[in-house]
């Protein structure tokens, strides 16, 4: 399984920060996951224009000249990504925003009915799972977590994907962690013990 | 917006600026031009479910001092018809006025405004109305009006039978007619499948 983690940190100074994504990373890695991490600091992202050349002249491809087609093919071709952010002003921070907008190519311009809404059709078979993983400021409330969480829900379901967990990190932050991603493996497991106990 | 500061600009001694947050250059002025005035509106399009990043940008430094005791409000427009779309940005923009100490007006909410630079003059005209009448109001009143704001965020959520109307366009590609049409311009409509980024090996 490929996990790929995005660390939308401005500041590398921040040694919570490194440590979010230094455990992260090595639950992961500890789950036999190849992993890939990627600093969104450290590479030349522009804004996303709004120009839709990536859906009305070069189909699917951003023309944007920077790094981003890394994050577009990093992303694509995962299993699960995992956004790793501050809450700035009580938000996900610039930088994540700055990815999420620039992944439109990786959908279609045309529209789908998903769950009553209208959302864009799919440009390729598989997207990955999506993860939150936030760091809190000093103001923040739980209100502020859920506004992030709910908004992180609705990307997830515009990306044509779902969440795999949204959290902050903290105290046993990595038991929601591995809940999340043992899931199906629970779940199966579960299943496999209710038929040995029904015959 | 344009229709907006017509209607605003009708009542007498009413001024108004415009900063756009698309110069990110222009931080410091537009922050210069919040400590003048006494009431702000964030106008911006839902990008990825919630503001653009240049938005986000500015957000980030804005301080309380600048806007305490100040009205703040915003406009949120998307390109898909529902406004359900952008009540969940709503939340998050009305906690950052309480944030920031300033009072919050509201956040004006209007989907299904995709291509409207190049609709017909009749397929505008009552939406623009609106938007001149709001803007009329807002500067009578300092406020956004409730039923303008309600007529404008409508549909919320697509009924079932403009769905199934949707589900049947759909069926015929109709619905896919504008895009097709930007793509043949381009001579791109053969591409317009194309998964540039996938990788076999992976």
């Amino acid at each position: 399984m490929k996990t790929v983690l995005i660390d939308c940190n401005p500041d590398k100074t921040d040694v919570v920060s490194e440590n979010m994504v230094d455990q992260t990373e090595q639950i992961f890695n500890d789950q036999g996951h190849y992993t890939q991490r990627l600093i969104i600091r450290d590479m030349n992202i522009h804004f996303c224009v709004g120009c839709w050349d990536c859906w009305v002249k070069t189909p699917g491809k951003c023309t944007i000249k920077d790094e981003m087609q890394l994050i577009h093919k990093a992303v694509i071709n995962a299993d699960h990504v995992i956004f790793l952010s501050p809450l700035k002003m009580g938000f996900i921070s610039t930088e994540m925003k700055k990815v999420q907008e620039r992944l439109i190519p990786l959908l279609l311009p045309n529209i789908d009915i998903v769950e009553d809404e209208c959302h864009h059709k799919k440009r390729y078979d598989h997207y990955p799972k999506l993860s939150l993983l936030l760091l809190r400021e000093i103001s923040t409330t739980e209100e502020d977590i859920k506004i992030n969480q709910d908004i992180f829900k609705r990307f997830t379901l515009n990306f044509r994907s779902e969440v795999l967990f949204s959290t902050t990190y903290g105290y046993k932050y990595e038991d929601i962690i591995y809940e999340a991603c043992n899931f199906e493996r629970i779940a199966e497991k579960a299943k496999e013990q209710l038929e040995a106990v029904n015959g | 917006m344009d229709k907006f500061i017509e209607g605003f600009i009708k009542t007498q001694c009413n001024e108004y600026s415009i900063g756009y947050l698309s110069t990110i250059s222009k931080t410091q002025d537009h922050l210069n031009m919040i400590m003048e005035s006494e009431y702000i509106i964030i106008i911006f399009p839902l990008y990825a479910d919630s503001m653009p990043g240049r938005v986000k940008l500015f957000i980030e430094s804005m301080r309380t001092n600048d806007i305490r005791g100040k009205k703040l409000g915003f406009v949120v427009q998307s390109g898909f018809p529902e406004a359900h779309h952008s009540i969940f940005i709503e939340r998050y923009l009305h906690r950052l006025s309480d944030r920031l100490g300033a009072e919050y007006l509201g956040t004006v909410i209007k989907g299904g405004v995709e291509g409207i630079q190049i609709m017909p003059g009749w397929m505008t005209k009552k939406l623009f109305r609106q938007f001149y009448e709001l803007g009329e109001f807002f500067g009578q009143k300092g406020q956004f009006e409730a039923k303008i704001c309600e007529k404008l965020a409508k549909p919320y959520k697509m009924s079932k039978t403009n769905l199934s109307i949707f589900r049947l366009l759909t069926k015929t590609g109709l619905n896919d007619f504008y895009w097709n049409q930007q793509l043949k311009k381009n001579e791109a409509y053969a591409l317009r499948f194309d998964r540039p980024y996938f990788c076999e090996e992976s």
